[in-house]
C-alpha cells in the first residue's frame, strides 16, 4: 500500500494506492492516528488509485470510519474503482458510511 | 295419321316416326324388322360409338326427299364425309335406323343411354298416342316392327323399374354408410377435442408450476426463493466484514498488550536495579554499624533487616519477570494466530455474490423461456380443440345430405310409379298384339357393363335377372377384386 496525505482548512484526506490488505494494518493504524488530532473536523479516504483489498482492507475501513466517528469527525470515502467498488456495494458499505462514487 | 304425326312433329322438332309408319309398307315389312334388329344390337354392343347416328340421319335425307315430313330443322352436326359408306350399303333404310335417326336430330349430346331416349320417345310421344285414338278399332293390326318396339319398351320399362328400386336401395345404403362413419368419424373428433383440452389444461398446470419451488412441503416462487438467497448472501458478506474488523482490532489490541508487556519487563528491570542499590546499601550500613562498636549494635539489625527485604524484594521482582514472560509469550502466540486468521482473504468469499447472481439470473431467464414455451404450448392445444370442435360441426353437413338423398329417392318413387302405370296401360292395350314376345335384356346388361363396383354390379344383377345371377356373379367375382356381401367394408373406396 502506498499513501499520501493532504491536509487544509480541517480536512484531511489520506488517498491510498496499490493494495490494501493485512499486511499493512501496523502502517493504516499509524495513519487513523491523525483522526484523533482535534484540528480536523472531516476526513476523507480517497480510494481512486486503489486496485485491490481484501477482507482484512474492508475491515480496516470499517475502524477507520468508528475511530473518525468517536472523534467526532465526519467521514467519507472517496471514488472507489473496479474490484473495490464491487466489493464495497456487495457488502453494502454505503448502509453504514456515505461513499461519493 | 300421317296429318296427326306431321303435327307432332311441328312441336316435337322433327319427328321420324312418322317417317317410319310411312316408309312401312306391306311389301319390305319382315326384312325391315330384321334389318332394324341387328342393326340396333350392332349399336347396343359398341354403346359409345355416336358417329353412326348422324350419318343414319344424312342418309335419309338422301333417300326420302319425297316425303311429307318437314326437314328443314336438320342439323347441321351430320358429317357428309363419313356418310357415303353407309349410304352404299343400305339405300334401304331400316325403320330402326330412322327411329334413332330422331334421336340423333333431338339429342345434341349424345350419351350412353341414346338407345333409351329413342325408344322412350318412339312409345311416347308417337305410338303412344297414336294408340290412345286407335282404341275404338282394335282389330287392326299394327306394324310388326312397330310392336317390336313396343315390346322392346316394356322390357325396358321393366327393366329400368328394376333398376330404380335397386338405385333408390343403394341410395339407402348409401345414407346408412354416411350416417354410420360420419357419427363414428364426429365421435372420434370428440374425444380428440377432449384430449386437447385436457391437454392444454396440463401444460397451463404445468406453466404455473414452473414458477414455483417446493419446499418443505410448501409452494415458494422462485423470485422469493433468489430474493432469500441474496438475503442471506448479504447478511454472511456482512459477518465476513465485521469479522474482519474484528480479526484487525484484536490484532490492534494484541500490538498494544505486547507493548505493555515490554513496558512491564522495563520496569521489572527498574525494580531489579533498585533492589540492587537497596542491597549494597544495607552491606554499607552493616559495615559501618559493625565499625561503630556497641553504640552501632541497634543499627546493624535494621541494616540486616533492609537487606533481607531487598532480597525478598529481589525474588519477587525474579518471579514477576517470569510471570510477565509467559504472559507475553502467550500474547506474542495469540498475535500470531490472529495475524494469520485476519489475513485469510475473504474478498473472494464476497465477490461469489455475483457469480450467484449471475446463476439465479440465468435459471430465472430460462425458467421464463421455458413457462414461455408452455403458454404457446397450451395456446396451440386451444387453438386445436377449436378447430375439431368447427370440424364436427361441419361434419353435420350428412343431414343436408341426407335430405337431399332422400328427395332423390322421393323422385325416384314418383318416375317409378309412373313407368308403372304406361308399363301397365300399354300391356293392357296391346295385349293381343305383345302376345308371346319376351323382354329384351340387351340394353340393361350393356348398362350393367360400365358399373365399376363388381359387388353393385351383382346386386344389379341379381335384381334383375334372378335366374341368371349365380352364374354372372361367379363370373364377375373372378373378374373383379370386389368383396361380395359386406356393404360397410370400407375396402371398397379402393376398386374405384
Amino acid at each position: 500500500m502506498q499513501h499520501s496525505i493532504d491536509t487544509g482548512n480541517g480536512v484531511i484526506t489520506i488517498s491510498l494506492a496499490e493494495k490494501l490488505s493485512f499486511e499493512d494494518h501496523d502502517k493504516f493504524r499509524e495513519l487513523l492516528t491523525a483522526f484523533e488530532s482535534k484540528e480536523y473536523k472531516n476526513c476523507s479516504i480517497n480510494l481512486q488509485q486503489l486496485s485491490a483489498i481484501d477482507s482484512a482492507g474492508l475491515g480496516m475501513l470499517m475502524i477507520a470510519f468508528e475511530t473518525a466517528e468517536k472523534n467526532g469527525l465526519s467521514f467519507q470515502l472517496l471514488k472507489p474503482q473496479g474490484q473495490v467498488k464491487r466489493l464495497l456495494e456487495i457488502s453494502q458499505f454505503d448502509k453504514v458510511m456515505p461513499i461519493n462514487y | 295419321m300421317v296429318t296427326e304425326n306431321i303435327e307432332l312433329a311441328e312441336t316435337e322438332r322433327t319427328v321420324k316416326p312418322i317417317d317410319a309408319s310411312d316408309t312401312v309398307d306391306e311389301s319390305n315389312h319382315s326384312s325391315e324388322a330384321e334389318d332394324l334388329y341387328s342393326e340396333d344390337t350392332s349399336r347396343d354392343a359398341d354403346m359409345d360409338d355416336n358417329e353412326d347416328l348422324p350419318v343414319v340421319e344424312f342418309v335419309e335425307d338422301d333417300t326420302a326427299p319425297t316425303d311429307n315430313l318437314n326437314f328443314t330443322e336438320t342439323e347441321p352436326a351430320a358429317e357428309p364425309t363419313e356418310t357415303s359408306d353407309i349410304v352404299g350399303e343400305s339405300n334401304d333404310i331400316p325403320v330402326a335406323e330412322e327411329l334413332n335417326s330422331a334421336d340423333a336430330l333431338r339429342d345434341g349430346d349424345m350419351d350412353d343411354n341414346e338407345d333409351f331416349r329413342v325408344v322412350e320417345f318412339v312409345e311416347g310421344d308417337t305410338f303412344f298416342e297414336e294408340n290412345d285414338d286407335e282404341k275404338p278399332q282394335p282389330d287392326r293390326t299394327y306394324p310388326p316392327d312397330a310392336v317390336e318396339f313396343l315390346n322392346r319398351w316394356l322390357s325396358l320399362s321393366d327393366t329400368q323399374r328394376k333398376a330404380m328400386g335397386i338405385v333408390m336401395s343403394e341410395i339407402e345404403l348409401v345414407q346408412d354408410l354416411m350416417e354410420t362413419n360420419i357419427g363414428e368419424i364426429s365421435e372420434k373428433f370428440r374425444e380428440l377435442a377432449i384430449h386437447s383440452q385436457n391437454q392444454s389444461e396440463q401444460v397451463s398446470k404445468l406453466a404455473d408450476a414452473a414458477q414455483n419451488v417446493e419446499y418443505n412441503g410448501e409452494s415458494i416462487d422462485l423470485t422469493y426463493v433468489i430474493q432469500t438467497i441474496d438475503d442471506h448472501l448479504t447478511t454472511m458478506i456482512g459477518k465476513i466484514v465485521e469479522t474482519s474488523k474484528h480479526g484487525v482490532e484484536v490484532v490492534y489490541a494484541l500490538d498494544d498488550v505486547t507493548k505493555d508487556v515490554q513496558k512491564v519487563e522495563g520496569l521489572i528491570s527498574q525494580i531489579e536495579g533498585i533492589n540492587k542499590q537497596t542491597g549494597l546499601l544495607a552491606l554499607n550500613a552493616r559495615i559501618e554499624a559493625a565499625r561503630a562498636g556497641e553504640a552501632g549494635k541497634g543499627f546493624a539489625v535494621v541494616a540486616h533487616e533492609v537487606q533481607e527485604l531487598a532480597r525478598s524484594v529481589n525474588t519477587m521482582a525474579h518471579t514477576m519477570r517470569d510471570e510477565v514472560g509467559q504472559v507475553a509469550d502467550g500474547v506474542r502466540l495469540g498475535h500470531k494466530r490472529i495475524k494469520e486468521v485476519a489475513n485469510i482473504d475473504l474478498s473472494e468469499n464476497i465477490l461469489v455474490k455475483d457469480t450467484i447472481q449471475d446463476l439465479m439470473k440465468c435459471i430465472v431467464d430460462q425458467n421464463e423461456t421455458y413457462t414461455q414455451a408452455l403458454r404457446s404450448s397450451e395456446e396451440a392445444s386451444k387453438d386445436i380443440t377449436a378447430d375439431i370442435y368447427g370440424v364436427i360441426t361441419k361434419l353435420q353437413f350428412q343431414d343436408r345430405a341426407k335430405q337431399r338423398l332422400e328427395n332423390i329417392t322421393g323422385t325416384l318413387q314418383v318416375m317409378d310409379q309412373s313407368m308403372l302405370t304406361f308399363a301397365e296401360d300399354t300391356e293392357q292395350i296391346f295385349k293381343e298384339d305383345l302376345e308371346g314376345m319376351s323382354h329384351d335384356k340387351e340394353w340393361f346388361k350393356s348398362v350393367i357393363q360400365n358399373l365399376t363396383l363388381g359387388e353393385m354390379r351383382e346386386r344389379f344383377l341379381a335384381a334383375v335377372f334372378p335366374e341368371e345371377t349365380t352364374a354372372e356373379s361367379s363370373q364377375n367375382s373372378s373378374q373383379t377384386t370386389s368383396k361380395s356381401s359386406d356393404d360397410d367394408d370400407d375396402d371398397d373406396i379402393e376398386l374405384f
